[in-house]
């Protein structure tokens, strides 16, 4: 219960598509989304494949509880071997795409193989076919998503696509549904450009998800929308100021990367916060996605008229004080062109604010820029510019299209890269708050904040306040953190959820829409599987234990003023405790007793 | 001693105040502070941040950057010129 049952196997090469049975077993071990995807792709695909190579596969999974009522069920998630990190690659979106392609009558699409030409793959409940994308490719996802719903005959299409990041090959190119909703992270969109595919349009579904006790399923909802509105964070914060709420605090604390991580707090945060997202009148109105009662989306205008949405904190850090830039506007507009240009904007504002500081040392000489405006910090003309320079991989843009790591590590100076594992970290700095630090650094898909959001118990107290510059039990928090998020990412939801709702509750609705037979330490188990798969899968495709690090500057470089000053990462007293606990050897990798027990070989 | 008391997020779109500074003549501890500050921006700090004499899970109240769930909590007396930034739960990213 609660899957469609059946899977789209779509050959780009051969344009063949197959309709096969939903592994029904398999998804009580990996309950779906994330986790199912992930077996999928250890199962079919050599973890040392090119990711950009047709041998690669892309797939696109929905669980359990999308379509649903369950709160945020509508997600879906986009499994392949990513081409920024070189290990797994997934990534999560919500919108309404997740829930709309399962109305369709199916749980999954593998892409295998690469197209010749321009293609998207339609569907609806009549028909699944590969169509010709000539006419929308090079166009942006916005264009592309109108054009390809109108083409459509369907008012109400949904489109996922690739803008021109994906087809140039960024390799942190983002999959955008909805023109708005991303996913993001780990460059998907390249993987998706390589195959020439362009988009994927669902319309008219008619499905519902079987549920295998509709009524204690009911009754879980309920009870847990009834947590999540009575939440301060889930049921007052996010609506009234989205997640930009906490640029406020996490520059208070001094965990604020400021200038690519040369300084922690920003001093003009009051000018791009959350609050002055409200106060300058850019917000218009909140969004939500599928079944969310929490709507932290932001509907936005500016005053020349350019409407979007966002940014969100991690946007509004990237592009702002990680480049340095105080001008809202500017990063509400960078926001807006990396959902049209399809980019993930972490890794986007990021990578400027690392060519930044190469340009600052003299690193990048000026020759190399062209006509373009000089890469200082604190210049809104330059985040602009350069982003479209990435899309189009133009100029020093093809660099920079690769990625803070590959670029500062064509110049020499890998060390100026705050990146793990290749990826670049996001906007809390680990040298403030420790757990964090050790979240980014064994993380299966590199820097990266969702897979284990230390934030909530470091610093905002949920579900209780723990002291961010103590080091002492992080590692148990992290591996929890993790496994709880594997759950919620393989069953459909948004992580958002957890604020307020812990395992039990998350368990309720497993249980009663799939009808399986599991307690909570089962349902942890999974997601402990689910870890220890992708452990497995980057392993084998090359991603030693030696980069479960951080940055040097995050370890030895002390933060020089504000609450944090002299503080860095203590990785080192935390790390070996993460790989005991995780039943993992000295080194970091998985015992065959631990992979026997979780039943992965 | 002065006081600079910095609020944010729903405490500041509903009040529409960003700093409120206060001078005291002796020490007082946080809920004595709360105090003095709803009754001059007529704004119940405690109803908003706590429940039965304790901070509310999500809630962050920092004197210099620091969170009083690392100090004595409620009862952190506060003894000298201190900059106090006062969060509501409310937070997600």
């Amino acid at each position: 219960m609660a899957y469609m049952g059946k899977i789209l196997r779509v050959n780009l090469s051969d344009k063949s598509i197959k309709k096969e049975e939903f592994p029904k077993e398999l998804a009580k071990k990996y309950l779906g989304g994330r986790g199912l995807a992930s077996k999928i792709l250890f199962d079919e695909v050599d973890p040392k494949v090119d990711p950009l190579a047709p041998e690669n596969k892309l797939i696109f999974a929905t669980g359990p509880l999308t379509l649903t009522n369950a709160p945020t069920g509508g997600r879906y998630m986009v499994i392949t071997k990513g081409p920024l990190t070189g290990g797994i690659a997934s990534s999560n979106s919500g919108g309404f795409f997740g829930a709309k392609f399962k109305a369709t009558g199916y749980d999954m699409i593998i892409f295998e193989g690469k197209s010749e030409k321009p293609t998207y793959l339609f569907i609806d409940d009549k028909t699944v076919e590969l169509r010709d994308a000539s006419h929308v490719w090079g166009k942006g996802t916005e264009d592309t998503t109108d054009i390809l719903t109108a083409d459509s005959g369907h008012k109400r299409a949904n489109v996922a696509c690739i803008g021109p990041a994906g087809e140039n090959l960024s390799n942190f190119a983002a999959i955008i549904n909805e023109k708005t909703r991303a996913a993001g992270r780990t460059g998907v969109g390249a993987v998706m450009g390589s195959k020439n595919l362009k988009a994927v349009v669902v319309a008219s579904g008619k499905f519902k998800t079987p549920l295998d006790n509709p009524e204690a399923f009911k009754a879980a909802v309920k009870a847990n929308n009834v947590a999540l509105k009575e939440n301060g964070v889930t049921g007052e914060g996010l609506p009234a100021l989205g997640t930009k709420v906490l640029d406020n605090i996490i520059n208070s604390i001094g965990a604020y990367p400021t200038r690519n991580f040369q300084e922690s707090q920003f001093e003009d945060v009051d000018e791009v916060s959350g609050e002055a997202l409200v106060e300058k009148g850019y917000l218009t109105k909140n969004v939500a996605c599928y079944a969310c009662p929490i709507a932290c989306g932001r509907k936005t205008a500016l005053p020349d008229g350019a409407e979007g949405e966002g940014p969100e904190y991690e946007v509004g850090w990237s592009y702002g004080a990680s480049c340095g830039v105080n001008d809202l506007i500017s990063i509400t507009r960078a926001g807006f062109m990396c959902n049209n240009l399809g980019f993930d904007a972490i890794s986007a504002g990021a990578t400027i604010a690392t060519a930044m500081e190469l340009y600052e040392k003299g690193i990048i000489k000026k020759e190399e820029l062209g006509v373009g405006p000089e890469l200082k910090f604190g210049s809104s003309e330059a985040i602009i510019y350069y982003t479209k320079l990435m899309a189009n991989r133009e100029g020093i843009g093809d660099k920079m299209a690769d990625g803070a790591y590959r670029l500062a590590e064509s110049y020499g100076h890998a060390e100026y890269a705050m990146t793990v594992k290749k990826q670049e970290i996001p906007a809390y700095d680990p040298r403030v708050v420790q757990g964090q630090g050790l979240a980014y650094a064994t993380n299966n898909r590199g820097g990266d904040h969702t897979r284990a959001y230390m934030i909530s118990p470091e610093v905002l107290g949920i579900p209780e306040k723990l002291d961010s510059q103590q080091n002492e039990g992080k590692a148990g928090w992290v591996k929890a953190f993790q496994e709880l998020t594997a759950i919620i990412d393989a069953a459909g939801l948004c992580i958002f959820t957890s604020f307020a709702l812990g395992g039990p509750d998350y368990l309720a609705m497993i249980t009663n829409a799939t009808g399986f037979d599991w307690d909570e330490a089962e349902m942890m188990k999974t997601g402990e599987r689910i870890w220890n798969l992708e452990r497995e899968f980057n392993l084998r495709a090359g991603i030693d234990p030696s980069q479960d690090t951080l940055p040097d500057r995050l370890l030895n470089e002390k933060i020089k003023s504000g609450p944090g000053k002299g503080n860095v990462n203590r990785l080192d007293t935390m790390l070996p405790e993460y790989y005991q606990l995780r039943g993992w050897d000295e080194k970091g990798i998985p015992t065959d007793e631990k992979l026997k027990e979780l039943d992965i070989i | 001693m002065k006081l600079s008391i910095k609020l944010f997020a729903t405490i500041r779109l509903d009040t529409g105040l960003k700093l409120v500074d206060v001078n005291i003549d002796k020490p007082i501890n946080i809920v004595e502070m709360l105090q003095t500050v709803s009754d001059i921006i007529d704004y119940d700090l405690i109803d908003k941040l706590t429940d039965n004499n304790t901070i509310i899970p999500g809630v962050i109240i920092l004197l210099d950057g620091e969170n009083i769930h690392h100090l004595d909590k409620l009862d952190t007396l506060i003894t000298k010129n201190t900059t106090i930034s006062i969060f509501p739960a409310v937070a997600g990213g």
